[in-house]
């Protein structure tokens, strides 16, 4: 029970009044982010980041996973009002949420999809905390391969699942996976499809480049700078070394979307509401994926 | 689970009318961005092909993947576009009435003039006409209400983006009065 006693101190470093405001303060930004569609929990947590740059470092993670999972609930609230996924993984909710909004049920699809998410991050937290070693060894087998086997596999299920025609899903996929592909090859460095426009290139988060020519030009500021560059080696691994899967997961994620509003816009149209009942499974799952997936990367 | 007793009904006054006229048929759409889309996979295969689509000793070559994903969106849309001239599906079916098409605009020509203005009077000043235009123009909104949010939001912006967080947005001569 190493990692009981673990989680326990876990508890204690975090449960002082200081840190439950920041948290307090983390979730509701993130809800704020995750409510505004196209800005996602990593992206907040990278816009965000400055923020944290007065704290001590337990509170700046402590503000930054907030911010996090704050944005994986703020996600649901525009899937169920509007129709329209605040983020990626709430695109399931738009499904049975926005009918339930549609008869006036706004306040128990919220209420569902509010905990449903949290037990979903419950679960994942005790599994990740309790079955992480164990699955640490057998991780470190998933190479190139199998990744490219799971992805496979959920592009297809994509276009064997949705209701569109097949042939729209695909061309929605596939031009996602392209504009991911434009600009450096992460494998070779080679560029690609840029047709020698530097502009192709720069699809990154706007500021992160030009924040480092800014910091070098007043250099009397030099604490901070390095703390920039610390960010942003922290930052890069979330897409870097993964080569393709880490952009073309969040571009086929967008391409999802766009086929899946589609599909919810069917439902909503056909006022298609025997989903209701299946409402808290569904969303729990979907959800509770979502987290695992994100816990592991 | 309560029973739903209220009903939400959303009136738009200024709604697009039903009866107005077909600028376009779903047919003819479904012809032109299939072949648009054709045209781009040919682009960038042929960008990829030349990239190099081979097995290189260390890997696949830069230009493997995406090409495979550009032969594959080829085959989608070249069976989009034979479905959609074989079958005729959607001949009779409005795309785009004449309201609908002017609500778009009225959307769309705003915010090409404003990338374009971007590029010489910067974001901050291109953003302030935008939004004040918009609200005079389309909200027919009071002019001191409009010039007052849209003054009050690029001066957010310029704070939020160029100093707070240091991204550099374009800029024109305005700020360039100011020293920045």
């Amino acid at each position: 029970m190493e990692a009981f006693g673990l989680l326990l101190h876990g508890f204690t470093v975090l449960l002082t009044w200081k840190t439950l405001a920041v948290m307090m303060v983390g979730l509701v930004l993130g809800v704020f982010v995750g409510v505004l569609p196209g800005l996602g929990g990593p992206n907040g947590v990278a816009i965000l980041l400055p923020l944290t740059f007065t704290m001590d470092p337990t509170s700046a993670i402590v503000m930054l996973s907030c911010i996090y999972w704050g944005a994986l609930f703020g996600g649901a609230i525009t899937s169920i009002l509007f129709n329209i996924p605040g983020e990626a993984w709430s695109v399931a909710t738009t499904f049975d949420g926005y009918p339930m909004a549609q008869q006036g049920q706004a306040a128990e699809a919220l209420t569902a999809a509010f905990t449903s998410s949290f037990i979903g991050s419950l679960v994942a937290v005790l599994l990740i905390t309790f079955l992480a070693p164990g699955i640490a060894s057998f991780a470190l087998q998933f190479g190139p391969p199998e990744f490219f086997a799971v992805y496979l596999l959920t592009f297809c299920s994509f276009v064997g699942l949705g209701r569109e025609d097949k042939h729209k899903t695909v061309i929605s996929m596939t031009l996602g996976l392209l504009l991911a592909g434009i600009g450096m090859d992460t494998v070779s460095g080679t560029l690609r499809m840029t047709f020698g426009w530097n502009e192709l290139l720069r699809h990154q988060f706007p500021g992160r480049g030009d924040r480092t020519v800014r910091h070098q030009r007043n250099s009397a500021d030099h604490g901070r700078a390095a703390r920039v560059a610390w960010s942003h080696r922290q930052h890069q691994p979330a897409r870097g070394p993964q080569g393709v899967e880490g952009p073309a997961a969040l571009l086929g994620d967008a391409a999802a979307i766009v086929g899946d509003r589609m599909l919810a816009r069917y439902h909503a149209r056909r006022g298609d509401c025997r989903l209701v009942h299946g409402l808290q499974p569904r969303q729990a799952l979907f959800q509770g994926q979502g987290q695992l997936r994100q816990g592991t990367h | 689970m309560a029973t739903p007793e209220t009903e939400i009904v959303v009136e738009d006054p200024t709604a697009p009318s039903d009866n107005s006229p077909s600028v376009v048929s779903t047919r003819t759409v479904d012809i032109v961005v299939s072949l648009l889309l054709l045209a781009l996979a040919a682009l960038l295969c042929f960008d990829n092909w030349r990239t190099g689509i081979a097995w290189a000793a260390d890997g696949p070559q830069a230009g493997y993947f995406p090409f495979y994903l550009g032969l594959i969106l080829a085959a989608a849309s070249l069976y989009a576009l034979i479905t959609s001239l074989v079958t005729g599906a959607g001949a009779t079916q409005t795309f785009l009435t004449r309201d609908q098409l002017r609500r778009v605009m009225q959307v769309f020509i705003p915010t090409l003039l404003f990338c374009l203005l971007t590029q010489w009077l910067g974001l901050y000043v291109a953003s302030f006409l935008l939004i004040a235009g918009f609200m005079r123009i389309i909200g027919r909104i009071a002019l001191w209400k409009s010039m007052l949010t849209a003054f009050l939001f690029a001066i957010i912006m310029f704070v939020t983006f160029d100093i707070a967080f240091d991204v550099i947005m374009p800029k024109g001569p305005l700020e360039a009065a100011f020293g920045y």
